[in-house]
């Protein structure tokens, strides 16, 4: 879930190299040590060679370098792999049945590609948007020929709270019972009532910034992108393979003159652990009011 | 300079099955993430297709056998798309016999013009039909700008 168009503007390669490999995963491995070059047929290669050479911003190496029997030209991207693009008669485009390829751009990198699908009058779009984290953009796009990419980044906001949506208005202490969790999505937090207060806890994960959601049924919020699950209290919950990493932020929580819950979004406040201070007692009031 | 950095993934036909899988992780020496990859860490976001890695390279894999390219691509590319990965030019050989004890047959190796990229090549596919190379490269002795990983 990504609240901005573009990503921050940087210069750093993408987070992960984009795929989460290990050098330990894969080091000395035989037949494949690293990836080396992606080999695609193209109807028209003058056609599509200017394509990948202006639209996705490929350099081109040169005409005919390799082995391919048929006409084809070879570029390049900066960590040295290639693509080779062949001159076929015609072509096999698997439809629609998720055959892709993914460029990994930096954000910078991604801020001009995006100004420049724009300006040539490409429609910007990413059919997966909601299944995006905080921090992950992608654009679809199709080459001349059909082929289908998907050009992504990840910007340095990736690792950084999502931003608030200002003071949030809750309502009074005396609509929540103790135990009630109530989702305000606008503010991306939850609000939770317990015996010794009210906590206001970010509904960013701690793992890697999916948007944690509430399942009543189990008492407990979870992530949708890699389960990390978090109790009540926004702790961490503690069961073998959580991949919770420390327990979710809480947002400063005060009274207004006329008893209302006040959630400041814009101020996190990060936490090792929970112990009762965390909590905000309303006023003795509204306490009693309550009870 | 490019403005990309690296292609970094593709989605693939391939049955998602416990033989392809286990081809990927015994020939190819990659490893795979989750049948129903909401535990990989490699994507930030939700992905509920089956994602493996070789070496660098992350495939998502789709169980639709009717889109597969035809057999009449022998090496692919002209037609499709053909993935390709590299060994160094001392282990080449090496991953030829590796190959051929895991039964794999292949076309090649093929040599490359001396003034390209690539020093030579042999092809073949995957259970799943889908046309994969393993070369050298000639150019291996140029620096290549790594691929930052952050978690490391």
């Amino acid at each position: 879930m990504h609240l901005q168009d573009l990503p921050n503007a940087s210069d750093d390669a993408t987070f992960f190299g984009g795929h989460g490999s290990r050098p330990e995963d894969w080091g000395a491995h035989i037949p494949a040590e690293r990836f080396s070059h992606l080999a695609l047929g193209v109807t028209n290669l003058d056609r599509s060679e200017e394509w990948y050479r202006d639209v996705i911003g490929l350099d081109v190496v040169g005409r005919n370098l390799t082995a391919e029997p048929l006409p084809h030209s070879v570029l390049q991207m900066n960590t040295g792999q290639l693509m080779i693009l062949v001159q076929g008669r015609e072509i096999h485009i698997p439809g629609r049945s998720g055959v892709h390829h993914g460029f990994m751009l930096t954000p910078n990198q991604y801020r001009r590609a995006h100004d420049r699908l724009k300006e040539l009058g490409y429609d910007i779009g990413d059919e997966r948007q909601q299944y995006r984290a905080h921090g992950e953009y992608s654009i679809d796009i199709e080459d001349p020929d059909g082929h289908r990419y998907q050009l992504q980044t990840y910007g340095p906001e990736a690792n950084l709270p999502m931003p608030g949506a200002g003071i949030v208005d809750c309502g009074t202490p005396d609509t929540y019972r103790v135990g009630d969790v109530r989702a305000f999505k606008d503010g991306n937090f939850f609000l939770v009532r317990h015996h010794e207060g009210f906590l206001a806890l970010s509904r960013w994960c701690r793992h890697m910034n999916g948007t944690v959601i509430y399942q009543k049924a189990h008492w407990h919020f979870v992530c949708p992108f890699h389960d990390a699950t978090y109790d009540r209290r926004g702790v961490d919950a503690p069961f073998m393979g959580n991949r919770a990493q420390g327990p979710l932020h809480l947002h400063p929580i005060t009274f207004g003159p006329e008893g209302h819950i006040r959630v400041d979004t814009d101020t996190i406040i990060p936490r090792d652990g929970y112990d009762a201070s965390q909590a905000a007692q309303p006023p003795a009031a509204e306490l009693a009011a309550a009870r | 300079m490019a403005e990309v950095e690296s292609i970094s993934h593709s989605g693939m036909v391939a049955p998602d099955s416990r033989s392809v899988h286990d081809w990927y992780e015994d020939v190819m020496g990659g490893h795979w993430a989750e049948t129903v990859s909401r535990n990989y860490e490699g994507t930030r976001g939700a992905n509920a297709h089956s994602c493996g890695m070789i070496a660098d390279y992350l495939f998502v894999t789709f169980p639709r056998e009717r889109d597969m390219p035809g057999p009449q691509m022998l090496k692919g590319g002209e037609e499709s798309y053909r993935h390709a990965w590299a060994v160094s030019r001392e282990r080449f050989e090496e991953s030829l016999k590796w190959l051929e004890e895991h039964g794999v047959e292949f076309e090649g190796p093929v040599n490359h013009p001396e003034h390209g990229p690539l020093g030579q090549s042999i092809y073949f596919r995957d259970p799943g039909g889908n046309f994969f190379e393993v070369c050298w490269r000639r150019d291996e002795s140029r620096e290549f700008n790594p691929v930052i990983l952050a978690s490391v």
